[in-house]
């Protein structure tokens, strides 16, 4: 009787912590359904190209989703995450491929990625410090930064370039990217910002703070949280993976570029959103950006691959980001319910 | 717990990744040529230029996989990926950016898959071959022909131009706009340049420049644009400062156009706008399936050589002659 009501207990507290699984990242049901049909329904779906090409794609859009999170914990915005893609990609590429450095390639390529991080650490500091001294609203801050990010990314490459984009970057800097037999290299550096975010995030102080700051700032002040600290380095960390995806993106594509991310921002508030981590903040992480943006780019790869036409392709994008905020606010309240249940 | 679900998830995604993978490869080769188009973005001239893709395969017994990248060139660039890992059998390109696709056309063309560009050009590879139109020639010829038309005859003053300008990350656009400059320059009795509005191929960026460009400059003469899509906003900003009017009328503002799609001959028909380099779209795209077609079957190589699509002038005075030459007239009302 007794070992009868173990095994009952055992199943229950295994089928909570299934429930708490799906409530803490709703999306993995879906990402996994998806990646299923890949493989039924999609032809090329499983060759050895096609997983190479989505471990690239997820490269373009993982790391500064990583780093959206660390806002969209906050519930704040970064509009100019955008921009630092732009402006660190002509500034980076002036420097590698028309500047005097470009006659030594090593040193061009280590002056470009330190501009480039230099540009997303500005870009965040310059956001962070509005924000937080100047008390203005995050979305005010960095749509000024995003516009002025964008006129300074045209002008100067007008100016400098004559045209939009610019290729002749050297050699070091395209192993970045993927380029030829390094195609590892941009996975390795996606996974290092990715780990570097959920060390940040699960391990450390700054990470248990980010959380309170975006559930309560008040309660989070009174328990003796630098707040404004807490939020100036969420900014700056935006930039600075920004920056690294700027410098990914801009190898990816062989070219620097003033266009580079100008339609972007849908894509990461959508892996940051669909991923699971709330629009209200204070709940999330980057291992649901993780699986948002393994989403995003599936099913992308996957209707490209059917030949689905562009049209129905943004559908089932916006399908999928009303269908995942529905699911976050029915979990959200499901999700106390659980862990009270568990608790007891 | 939740490791040993997530482990479990993935074991059987792989296990069934396995056992289909082959199913899916099979199910794909159906002995039909496959051809991707991947457009830029979606405008009137190249919604007829992705009709002749179609008329064309329709004809070859070619199946299209069409992708729009949304002026995104990294989105096109991910869409070119795609393409080669379907594995088809060419691809038809129109780029966003010369400059950015380079990479993307040179691992199609080191993956076996022919490419052919349609409308511009790429900066950095080599691709099959190149399909374009000669957009400086055709623009300089534009804004030259006009100056021998009775309007320019007995001008007391050169005309105040203003020239809408396209993106500068266009082969394009930056030919139409240094073609109209230049000529500008050779007849400075005819034109004077007062602005150059930036659109970057977008109608709304292109209306509020051009709305504000014309509040600086009430008395421009004439409109100069690279693309029959910027006719709506010059229509809407025109007729907000009382000027839409038809030729011959009091304050008429001239309009010269490029493209030939059913926004600008429909101006010229309805007697609003002057002339219309026309670019045969429709042309464009048929050349381009049946380029890559025939390099396929052996009967073309692949040399990357540049493929001049033809073009010409429509304007109101020669319409009825000219007109029914271009491949929107049948759309015009």
């Amino acid at each position: 009787m007794e070992r009868t009501e173990n095994k009952s207990l055992k199943i229950r507290v295994m089928l909570d912590k299934g429930r708490r699984l799906v409530m803490d990242y709703p999306i993995i049901f879906f990402v996994f359904v998806v990646f299923l049909f890949g493989i039924l329904f999609v032809p090329y779906f499983t060759t050895s190209y096609n997983m190479k090409n989505l471990c690239l794609q997820l490269c373009d859009l993982l790391i500064i989703a990583c780093g959206y999170t660390f806002i969209e914990l906050n519930a704040g915005t970064d509009l100019s995450a955008t921009s630092v893609l732009c402006v660190s990609s002509v500034l980076g590429g002036w420097i590698m491929a028309l500047s005097p450095l470009a006659a030594y390639p090593v040193l061009a390529t280590i002056a470009g990625i330190a501009t480039m991080l230099l540009i997303g650490l500005l870009f965040g500091v310059i956001n962070g410090f509005s924000v937080v001294r100047l008390k203005m609203p995050s979305f005010i801050v960095t749509m000024a930064t995003m516009l002025v990010g964008q006129a300074f990314a045209t002008w100067f490459a007008q100016v400098v370039f004559g045209k939009n984009s610019i290729g002749g970057l050297p050699q070091p800097f395209l192993v970045l990217g993927g380029s030829g037999k390094y195609f590892l290299v941009p996975v390795v550096i996606s996974l290092v910002m990715f780990f570097l975010a959920d060390f940040i995030l699960r391990r450390t102080k700054l990470g248990r703070d980010i959380y309170c700051v975006g559930t309560n700032p008040n309660a989070s002040y009174i328990s003796g949280i630098n707040v404004k600290r807490t939020v100036f380095i969420m900014f700056v960390l935006c930039g600075l993976f920004a920056a690294v995806e700027g410098i990914v993106l801009t190898a990816r594509n062989m070219a620097a570029m003033s266009t580079l991310g100008s339609t972007m921002f849908l894509n990461i508030v959508s892996a940051v959103v669909v991923g699971g981590t709330s629009v209200s903040g204070g709940f999330g992480g980057v291992k649901q950006t993780l699986l948002g943006s393994v989403f995003i780019v599936i099913l992308n790869n996957a209707m490209n691959l059917v030949g689905v036409e562009w049209q129905t392709i943004m559908l089932v994008q916006g399908l999928a980001i009303l269908l995942a905020t529905i699911i976050d606010f029915m979990l959200k309240r499901a999700r106390y319910t659980t862990r009270r249940r568990l608790a007891e | 717990m939740k490791k040993r679900i997530l482990a479990a998830m993935l074991v059987l995604a792989l296990l069934v990744s396995g056992l289909f993978a082959q199913g899916s490869k099979e199910a794909a080769d159906d002995g039909q040529l496959r051809f991707g188009a991947a457009i830029s973005f979606i405008t009137g001239y190249y919604s007829a230029m992705i009709d002749g893709i179609y008329e064309a395969g329709e004809d070859l017994g070619i199946e299209i996989v069409l992708l729009n990248a949304e002026s995104d060139s990294t989105k096109q660039n991910q869409q070119m990926e795609n393409l080669i890992a379907q594995q088809v059998d060419a691809i038809i390109c129109n780029p966003e950016d010369s400059v950015a696709i380079a990479a993307s056309v040179q691992k199609a063309m080191d993956a076996g898959i022919p490419v052919v560009m349609v409308d511009r050009i790429v900066d950095g590879a080599t691709p099959s071959k190149m399909i374009i139109n000669n957009s400086y020639d055709l623009a300089y010829q534009l804004v030259e022909e006009y100056t021998k038309m009775s309007d320019c005859e007995n001008l007391e003053a050169p005309l105040k131009t203003l020239v809408m300008v396209g993106s500068m990350a266009d082969s394009y656009a930056v030919n139409c706009l240094n073609a109209m400059r230049d000529a500008i320059n050779d007849y400075p009795e005819y034109y004077q340049l007062v602005a150059e509005i930036p659109g970057d191929w977008n109608q709304d960026t292109a209306l509020k420049g051009l709305q504000n460009a014309l509040s600086a400059n009430p008395d421009i003469d004439l409109i100069l644009t690279p693309s029959d899509m910027y006719i709506p906003c010059i229509e809407s900003a025109l007729d907000q400062i009382g000027c839409w009017k038809k030729i011959g009328e009091e304050g008429h503002v001239r309009v010269m156009s490029m493209d030939g799609d059913v926004n600008g001959l429909q101006a010229i028909k309805d007697g609003y706008t002057e002339a219309d380099a026309v670019i045969d779209a429709v042309l464009c795209g048929r050349w381009g399936v049946e380029y890559a077609y025939n390099i396929l079957q052996g009967n073309e190589v692949e040399d990357g050589a540049t493929i001049d699509l033809p073009g010409f002038i429509v304007n109101y005075q020669n319409f009825d002659e000219t007109a029914p030459n271009a491949y929107s007239y049948g759309d015009l009302t």
